[in-house]
């Protein structure tokens, strides 16, 4: 779920994805609680209700920070440039190396399948891996889905590191 | 545009913030009630991402991904990463190309196409199959770009007679490096079916590494032919087979012929 809310609010544009989640979730919990009800899973709907609220008071809050505003047109600049940095890429693909190679030889392989190709080829391909795997090919985007995620998020890590 | 097309597209306008307010947020709740509409379109938006690290998204499609995608960092980052993936791929992809194919995770499901599974839960919307919902987004991103062209695959072509006509050593082929797609023509022998399916073999394991859909013969100069046409870094060097099953309309499917090759 948090994972989930933190994707709705990224679509949304806003900066702390991770942090809205867990005040959504924070308030969720809160309420729950008040109310006494003890759920092993959490309501969704209730959540996406929580989740609207907490945007909307991020956007109030976006507008009257001038502060803000400012920062975010300039970090696009920003970005921009460092996204540019042949630097920073080299360093990034540096880290993706080592993450890639943590990875089992399986999983390592598998997501070297599965991007292989372009257009048509690439989703030819990725039926037939999951033929040859015997997996279906919702399982098989969830699999790649999931690694190229751990990919990221080990590749953030490292770069953290160096930094 | 069928019913299916016209809800992927309008996914894919989701991704690029372009819908009505009104969609939006019916597709936002979605997003976040329901976990496997969540997974497609993560990995919906990931082929969305490739396609423009690839300089495959054009037109109105590449305008909209450049001026309301990467408005923001978190974006930005994803886009990030997936440069420096694709440049990972490139480096290791032929090496991982050259080894053996994954072994199959269950023996025999190889060749067992699994319906996708019907992921709606949220009443007034089609059914999403999740992986099958994604591939259609790339097949939508990479085609919905005005003006431009699918690329023409590299194909190498072969022509194959039956086992028991051709007598002496198993033909070898040759794939040239690169090449996308590998088409076999194969020579029936004269039999009474008019719909068949053929599978392509390791010899090695007797796994099935990939197989056809429901396919009809051609005739050329008197001559059946039961065309096939897979991705080339199927094959391996190695010995394969290509079977090919009769289908009748009632009762038991029959292998009509087997036709051995090696690469």
């Amino acid at each position: 779920m948090r994972r989930r809310l933190a994707g709705y609010f990224e679509r949304k544009n806003c900066w702390a994805q991770d942090d809205l989640a867990d005040e959504t979730l924070n308030r969720v919990a809160r309420r729950l609680e008040e109310e006494g009800i003890t759920e092993t899973e959490i309501p969704a709907k209730y959540c996406y209700i929580v989740a609207r609220l907490v945007f909307l008071e991020y956007l109030r809050a976006r507008a009257k920070d001038v502060t803000m505003r400012d920062e975010m047109m300039n970090t696009k600049s920003d970005a921009a440039e460092e996204q540019a940095s042949r630097e920073t890429r080299d360093r990034m693909l540096a880290c993706l190396e080592q993450c890639a190679a943590k990875l089992g030889s399986a999983d390592r392989e598998l997501i070297l399948r599965y991007y292989f190709g372009t257009e048509r080829i690439k989703i030819e391909n990725r039926r037939a891996l999951a033929g040859s795997l015997g997996i279906t090919i919702n399982a098989l985007s969830i699999r790649a889905c999931r690694l190229r995620d751990k990919l990221e998020n080990c590749m953030r890590e490292h770069v953290g590191d160096l930094k | 545009m069928n019913k299916e097309e016209d809800t992927d597209q309008k996914l894919i306008r989701y991704l690029l913030g372009s819908l009505s307010e009104a969609e939006t947020e019916r597709l936002d709740e979605l997003s976040v009630i329901d976990s496997e509409f969540a997974e497609a379109l993560g990995a919906g938006e990931k082929d969305l991402i490739d396609g423009y690290v690839r300089g495959e998204l054009t037109g109105t499609v590449l305008e909209q991904f450049k001026s309301r995608y990467l408005n923001s960092p978190p974006r930005l980052r994803k886009v990030e990463f997936a440069q420096a993936f694709q440049v990972f791929l490139e480096e290791h992809q032929k090496e991982a190309l050259t080894k053996p194919a994954l072994d199959p995770a269950v023996e025999g499901s190889a060749f067992r196409n699994s319906p996708a599974r019907n992921v709606l839960k949220f009443p007034g919307l089609m059914a999403w199959g999740l992986a099958a919902a994604a591939m259609v987004i790339l097949a939508l991103v990479l085609s919905y770009s005005t003006g431009r062209q699918p690329a023409t695959p590299r194909i190498a072509s072969f022509v194959l007679s039956p086992q028991t006509r051709e007598a002496g050593p198993i033909r070898t082929i040759s794939v040239p490096a690169r090449t996308d797609e590998v088409k076999i023509d194969l020579e029936l022998e004269p039999n009474d079916y008019s719909t068949f399916r053929v599978e392509l073999i390791d010899q090695a394991d007797n796994q099935t590494v990939w197989h056809s859909e429901e396919l009809t013969a051609r005739t050329t100069n008197n001559v059946r032919f039961a065309s096939v046409r897979f991705p080339a870094n199927l094959l391996k060097t190695g010995a394969y087979l290509l079977r090919v099953t009769g289908i009748p309309t009632n009762g038991p499917s029959e292998v009509v012929g087997d036709y051995p090759f090696k690469l």
